[in-house]
């Protein structure tokens, strides 16, 4: 029988706070989110109601997009429609996502004695962040659990807490491989036949085996099962609330989206995972060991499934400096792995999902050319699109637009916000960046995002998009000063809304993180 | 002598009886017949004067008279002071004499300036600067009278005035002219002082030593800080008071002086008289308030423990009194027989006859104002009301300066006099409300018991009681109401029927009230500070309405497309006032767009929540497109009225199901479809959302039928409701064929880049819903700026779903899809006049965004700026850019035409359905549509009028009459006004 949502928070919190003196709750246990709610669920008729009307739209627009006369500057058309046509190409992907989403039944039951070890891997995150964690990860019901600490900070504090909780300490001498590293050496000195990996700011729930174990128990070519990354913090702090906004679109219909097609993959957090199909563990010569993996294992003929349900209360990045780290090792990550996913054996829905979740990071040079073509058009007078009217562009256009942004709406449940948006938008340098760095095969390093803001602001942290904000307000002021006529200000205008949008995505860098006290750690 | 604490002051012992009504019945009829008895002495002098002196001439004694009330009032206003606060008498009176000395001299020295300015003689100034001394002390003493209940020594000083003024003043007329009769009028005053002095000496109440000494030697700020303080206290508590009064007499005695300086010399006569007509109506009931104002007789007398009873009561029997005393002096002035007038008026007769019944209404308003004003102050609301008065003040004065007629004039009084009445009942609405929550009770009931040493505190002497501040008057209440039942069903104001029914009032917190008010101040004077030229569609408005309205309803059926409710309405203005000025046809809609403000304001205050209700009151205030129908002689500001209201019915229905709302949506919609027939797509777009959400919520749960239901009576009632209007659609179309008898898109090709129908055309709907209407160029740039609607469209991902954004957003936008799209094959049904309800609709909408999106504290201040800042400059460009292609200026054409024209001159115009606007606006020549062109020889001149001409076919019919005219006449001149182009040709 499930339990409430308020009986569930009652039970964990219980269970993980004693002795509160007045110390401010961990939002992970302040106000957790459980469940599927925090995700959202949208109405499958809505949805491919919407669909439909998307794909009119499309071939509204591009039915008149790509007819020869449309073309102005040849240059300049042919990058917006590269930009246009990839765009398409992820909506297309994000509509074939949507259009079905699966709604697992609840995971059979399972043998009690089965054996998970569950694994902590922490690398310099604090004691009060690590704490909840382990004592969450120890109550977890249903399995006999043992909890490792799997601590490549070498750090006596941790050995300490590891004794006092009563979970096991793992340490290496060899520190290599990053998370991966860590997580194989761990697979070589523990023997469950299941194995669930959590960050060390993810506080599970205690019902977390029972509402996925049971997948894997039953099913023998099940290699994981993936849970969604919740931010315990998204309702204190904007930069994440804003990344939990783009983390609920993907947890909730593109995830579920990529379930139905047998796609998901695995996440590196809240995920169980079967020992034998590991093999040899995780792949550590890749930003995203986990985005590997997960391509090796559907190779190797293994399935994946995924448990739409917030059973893990983690940390989102609390500033932009965080934020951004974390996109750049994401970005590189992804595109690293995207040569990967193209050359890999697997069935075509399969793949195409891989190669559409690594290519997402190369939205970024849309928002570029986007941005430059208005700054184009003021500077040099050349326009992608000539021998047009501006109102028929916007006949065609605006339908489009307005469905692909209803559908995103619609499908995400309504989660997915401006901020969220206007955040992913303001960096899209980061993408650029991480494309050239692949391209040019710099080396990347692991770099564990930060747990708690840094309590200042980062203004510099965002030096590319203020330059990109003082471009487009210096291109708009010459525009201005040049011609004040309609189509200076049509120009002037699209420049005025990117710099909008661009100012409001890192204004969270022009804010002070609101101070937010430490919970104590008690041992 | 020192002033005795009110609890030890002798009162009279007349008036006394054990029924309070009867005690005030009996008070007050004295009054008024004392005010009846002067106003009937007033009369004759001014009807005398006006009789013996030239028009002119008796405009400066008007004036005089004015400036003598102006002077006189602030003085007066210190009588409503004086009333409440008669202990002060004897600290006052020295004052106000070294004031008044003070400001005769410097009236004296400004005598010839002054005179010039107001157009009158300097020796009115002067003798205006002689009764400037009299005037305080005299204000002092007549209100230390009322306050103490010496009705008699009050009243006597009240008939004397009159009396010596029509001896003195008559006697001086013959020989001196206005100058003579200016002289009894001060010397009316002068009387008047002397008796009121007398009596207060003999009763004790005043030692003339004292005065005497205090003027001489009494310094003008007092030596130690007690005496500092003390008069502090004296001075400042009844300044509210004072103020307030102050302000309400400038709206009853500004109109004449205005009047006098842009009105011309005869226009200004006939005004002056009617001013004085009508002033006697004002008169008869100027002492009422003084009575209310007077704290409670039986409180000195008795420690009663229910004055707020006797005090209700007795403003009550105020109230009666007063509206019984204007109707009954208006009705007399009214049945005066016209050969009566004429022996008084001489040729104006006629003319003062007409504007006459306006002021009358004017001055019975005011006179019940003034009563409600008295309640205020002695509620401690002096303050509040001060600042109401204000307003309506700034709104006559817009309104004066804008008069061209005597008519005009009237009704920018009445206006005045109306949202000064709307005023003081709002703020006393709130003060009832405080006062009859159950905890004000008690505090309440001391509010006018000085003497009650709970509610006063004494001052540092012991002698001077300090006026009682209603302290739960002013603080704020909680925001929510107790519920009805949470006082004891005897308290005092459960018995009180009136109280019981106002406390049923869902009256907001004060600060809504004070918003609401504020903005639609804001929303009236915004409409009222700028005005246009009557265009055609107008005129034909008021010539229908003009008809009987037999005959209304007959043109209605065979030449008009539209319903009659807003006919109606306009017929009724009309036939009251007697007036078609500007003004006054375009009242209604002025009405239905400052009301919209306020249903605005409480909608979205239900809506979402205050801040947002306050946005949205502002934006309707000063929305472009809400202000040009509020100035338009048409139904479109009661379409957005009543769409708006149907709108919040709706959303009320969806969340609480109350057949009430039900029935309210029913009534909005039934009024809608009977003011224009095109607001059938937004009752249908409601019903739709209405039974959409019914049956979802059926689907969803079969026995959840409750909706469905109400959905159903709903459109029962609205088809019941315009089934009569059956007969009268099918008859139009029959005589009509579907077609306006003009053209109905008059400038609407010229607001959008191209012509047609296209996507420039929609975004030119919203920008004329939001940013009004303004020329080509633009409006071209605001569409330029297109790219800014998809960060809106942006903007608004995950702000979660709102039932009242849904409602608003289907009210906004299918009513102008549907339009859009009959337009591909008619493009004149797409015009912002057919789907006004976008208008309110997006006004709220955008209300809601600027309130609720921003979040850092720049963007919470920046977005309303900048949005504020936008509607303000589409507002300017609207009204003052004369290349809107929506103005007509048919008004500064024909005075062209009547300036340059001479008797017998020709006036041709084109395209034919000019008609009603030249029959509105009077050339004052003889007129003819274009067509072909006679022998015109007989005609020294001929104008030929065109407009319309971006229309193929009138630009055909004038060029073609004009081409026949240039071959056989000279042009003289060619002058182009908005959208109206004259040639002259002899």
């Amino acid at each position: 029988m499930r339990m409430s949502t308020t009986e569930k928070f009652d039970l964990l919190r219980d269970q993980l706070v004693e002795g509160d003196d007045g110390a401010e709750l961990d939002p992970r246990l302040a106000d957790p989110a459980w469940g599927e709610a925090p995700l959202g669920y949208p109405r499958l008729g809505r949805v491919r109601l919407l669909l439909a009307a998307n794909i009119v739209a499309g071939v509204w627009y591009f039915s008149w997009l790509l007819r020869p006369d449309r073309v102005g500057y040849p240059v300049l058309y042919g990058i917006l429609l590269v930009a246009e046509l990839f765009n398409l190409a992820q909506a297309v992907g994000f509509w074939v996502s949507i259009s079905r989403q699966r709604r697992r039944p609840d995971a059979p039951a399972f043998d009690p004695t089965t054996r998970v070890d569950v694994f902590i891997p922490r690398y310099d995150e604090p004691a009060e962040i690590v704490a909840p964690v382990l004592r969450a990860a120890r109550a977890m019901r249903g399995a006999d659990v043992i909890v490792h600490l799997l601590d490549d900070g070498d750090d006596e504090e941790m050995l300490r807490l590891a004794t006092s909780l009563g979970v096991s300490y793992i340490s290496r001498t060899r520190h290599n491989g990053a998370k991966a590293g860590n997580i194989n050496h761990a697979l070589t000195v523990t023997t469950a036949p299941y194995v669930v990996v959590f960050d060390c700011d993810h506080v599970p729930h205690p019902d977390f085996l029972l509402r996925t174990l049971g997948l894997l128990v039953a099913d023998d070519k099940m290699a994981l099962v993936q849970t969604p990354q919740h931010y315990a913090n998204s309702l204190e702090n904007e930069v994440a609330a804003a990344s939990w906004a783009q983390q609920a679109l993907f947890f909730g219909c593109i995830a579920r989206g990529k379930d139905t097609l047998g796609a998901m993959f695995c996440c590196g957090t809240n995920v169980v995972l079967r020992r034998t199909a590991l093999g040899d563990g995780f792949p550590e010569d890749s930003l995203t060991e986990d985005f590997s993996l997960s391509i090796r294992l559907h190779e190797d003929g293994w399935r994946t499934a995924y448990v739409p349900e917030v059973l893990a209360q983690g940390l989102g990045p609390e500033d932009l400096g965080s934020y951004l780290g974390q996109q750049l090792r994401w970005a590189r990550g992804c595109l690293s792995g995207l040569s990967d996913a193209l050359s890999s054996r697997l069935p075509l829905r399969i793949k195409a999902q891989y190669v559409l979740s690594s290519m997402y990071f190369l939205t970024g040079w849309t928002v570029l050319i986007y941005m430059a073509l208005p700054v184009m058009r003021i500077v040099t007078g050349h326009q992608p699109l000539a021998t047009t009217n501006a109102d028929q562009f916007l006949l065609h256009f605006a339908p489009y637009y307005a469905l692909c942004l209803g559908s995103v709406a619609i499908a995400g449940g309504g989660k997915y916000t401006f901020r969220a948006f206007t955040l992913s938008a303001a960096t899209y340098w980061v993408h650029v960046t991480a494309t050239l760095l692949t391209l040019a095969r710099r080396r990347g390093r692991f770099a564990v995002t930060p747990k708690t803001s840094a309590g200042e602001r980062q203004p510099l942290a965002a030096w590319p998009t203020l330059v990109t904000v003082a471009l487009l307000l210096g291109v708009m002021a010459y525009g201005l000063s040049k011609s004040r006529d309609a189509s200076m200000f049509n120009n002037v205008a699209f420049a005025g809304v990117h710099a909008c949008i661009l100012l409001v995505g890192i204004s969270a860098a022009f804010h002070r993180p609101a101070a937010r006290d430490r919970f104590e750690f008690q041992e | 002598m020192s002033a005795a604490p009110l609890g030890a002051t002798p009162v009279d012992a007349e008036f006394t009886t054990s029924r309070p009504i009867a005690r005030d019945v009996a008070r007050h009829a004295s009054a008024v017949g004392a005010q009846v008895a002067a106003g009937a002495g007033n009369l004759v002098f001014a009807i005398v004067a006006v009789r013996l002196l030239p028009g002119g001439a008796y405009a400066h004694l008007a004036v005089f008279v004015a400036a003598y009330l102006l002077v006189n009032t602030p003085a007066a206003s210190l009588t409503a002071g004086a009333s409440m606060r008669p202990d002060l008498t004897t600290r006052l009176v020295p004052l106000t004499l070294r004031l008044g000395v003070l400001i005769a001299a410097v009236l004296a020295v400004a005598a010839p300036l002054l005179g010039n300015q107001l157009n009158v003689p300097a020796s009115l100034v002067l003798l205006l600067a002689v009764d400037a001394v009299a005037a305080g002390p005299l204000a002092v003493l007549r209100g230390s009278l009322f306050g103490r209940h010496r009705m008699s020594g009050a009243l006597l000083g009240i008939v004397s005035e009159p009396a010596v003024r029509c001896a003195v003043g008559l006697a001086l007329i013959g020989p001196l002219g206005a100058v003579g009769a200016a002289t009894g009028v001060v010397c009316g005053g002068y009387a008047a002082l002397a008796l009121c002095a007398l009596y207060s000496h003999r009763a004790g109440l005043l030692s003339f030593g004292r005065v005497w000494h205090d003027v001489r030697h009494q310094p003008w700020r007092p030596r130690s800080p007690g005496e500092r303080a003390e008069l502090g206290q004296a001075i400042l508590r009844p300044m509210p008071t004072v103020i307030a009064f102050l302000l309400f007499a400038v709206v009853t005695a500004e109109d004449v002086i205005i009047a006098n300086r842009v009105l011309d010399p005869t226009v200004a006569g006939v005004f002056a008289a009617v001013s004085t007509l009508g002033g006697a109506v004002l008169f008869a009931t100027a002492t009422i308030p003084l009575i209310v104002l007077a704290p409670s007789r039986r409180t000195q007398l008795e420690s009663s423990e229910q004055p707020l009873l006797t005090r209700r009561k007795a403003t009550l029997t105020a109230l009666a009194v007063t509206a019984g005393t204007s109707l009954l002096a208006s009705g007399v002035v009214l049945s005066l027989p016209t050969s009566v007038l004429h022996v008084a008026l001489g040729e104006r007769t006629a003319a003062v006859r007409a504007v006459l019944p306006t002021y009358l209404a004017a001055m019975a308003v005011l006179c019940v104002a003034r009563v409600v004003l008295a309640w205020l102050c002695s509620h401690g609301r002096g303050a509040a009301a001060a600042y109401s008065t204000g307003a309506a003040v700034l709104v006559q004065i817009v309104l004066l300066l804008h008069a061209q007629t005597a008519s005009a004039a009237a009704t920018a009084t009445l206006v005045a006099g109306a949202a000064t009445l709307i005023f003081y009942v709002g703020q006393a609405l709130l003060v009832l409300r405080t006062l009859t929550t159950p905890n004000n009770l008690a505090t309440s009931n001391n509010l006018a018991t000085p003497s009650r040493p709970a509610a006063s505190a004494e001052s540092p002497s012991g002698s001077l009681p300090r006026a009682t501040v209603p302290a739960d008057v002013s603080t704020d209440p909680p925001e929510t109401f107790a519920p009805e039942a949470a006082g004891p069903k005897h308290s005092t104001a459960e018995r009180l029927p009136l109280l019981t029914r106002m406390r049923r009032i869902r009256m907001r917190r004060p600060q809504d009230l004070r918003w609401v008010i504020g903005c639609a101040v804001l929303g009236l004077a915004i409409r009222i500070a700028t005005d246009r030229s009557v265009w055609i569609d107008e005129a034909i408005s008021v010539h229908e309405a003009s008809q009987p309205y037999g005959t209304m309803l007959q043109l209605l059926r065979d030449t008009d497309v539209h319903p009659p409710l807003y006919f109606t309405l306009l017929w009724g203005v009309i036939h009251l006032t007697g007036s078609t000025t500007e003004a006054i046809v375009r009242l209604p809609s002025l009405v239905a767009g400052v009301l919209l403000v306020v249903v605005a304001y409480y909608a979205a205050r239900e809506f979402w929540d205050r801040r947002s209700a306050r946005y949205a009151a502002v934006i309707m205030a000063v929305g472009p497109a809400a202000v040009w129908y509020a100035q338009d002689a048409r139904m479109y500001a009661l379409f957005m009225l009543f769409t708006t209201l149907a709108a919040w019915m709706v959303v009320r229905v969806l969340r609480h199901g109350r057949w009430r709302d039900v029935g309210v949506f029913a009534l909005a919609c039934g009024l809608m479809l009977w003011t224009q027939y095109d607001t059938l797509l937004v009752v249908l777009t409601l019903l739709a959302a209405l039974g959409g959400a019914a049956g979802y919520r059926w689907w969803r749960d079969h026995r959840n039928r409750a909706l469905l239901w109400r959905s159903l009576a709903a459109s029962g009632a609205i088809v019941l409701m315009t089934l009569p209007l059956l007969p009268l659609v099918l008859h139009q179309y029959q005589h009509t064929a579907g077609v306006a008898s003009v053209p109905s898109q008059a400038g609407q090709a010229a607001d959008t880049a191209s012509q047609g129908v296209n996507i420039y055309s929609a975004l030119a709907g919203g920008t004329w819903a939001l940013f009004g209407y303004h020329s080509d160029h633009v409006m071209l740039l605001i569409n330029a700026f297109w790219p800014v609607l998809l960060l809106l469209v942006l903007g608004s991902l995950g702000r979660g779903r709102s039932v009242p954004v849904r409602v608003l957003a289907l009210m906004a936008l299918v009513p102008p899809a549907v339009l859009f799209a009959l337009a591909q094959s008619r493009s004149d049904l797409f015009d912002l006049r057919y789907f006004s309800a976008t208008v309110p609709a997006l006004n709220l909408m955008l209300a809601r965004m600027v309130a609720s999106w921003p979040k850092g504290w720049f963007t919470r201040r920046a977005v309303p700026a900048v949005t504020a800042i936008a509607l303000v400059a589409g507002l300017v460009d609207e009204q003052a850019n004369s290349s809107n292609p929506r103005v007509y200026d048919f008004r500064s054409a024909v005075a062209y035409v009547r300036a340059h024209s001479e008797h017998g001159d020709l006036l041709l115009y084109g395209p034919q359905f000019l008609q009603p606007e030249l029959e509105y606006y009077q050339p004052g020549m003889a007129s003819a549509p274009i067509g072909p062109v006679g022998d015109t020889t007989a005609h020294p001149h001929v104008f030929l009028l065109g407009s319309f001409l971006n229309e193929k076919a009138t630009s055909a019919a004038v060029g073609t009459t004009l081409y026949k005219l240039q071959h056989s006449r000279h042009e003289v001149a060619k002058v182009n006004f908005p959208n109206v182009t004259i040639w002259e040709f002899e």
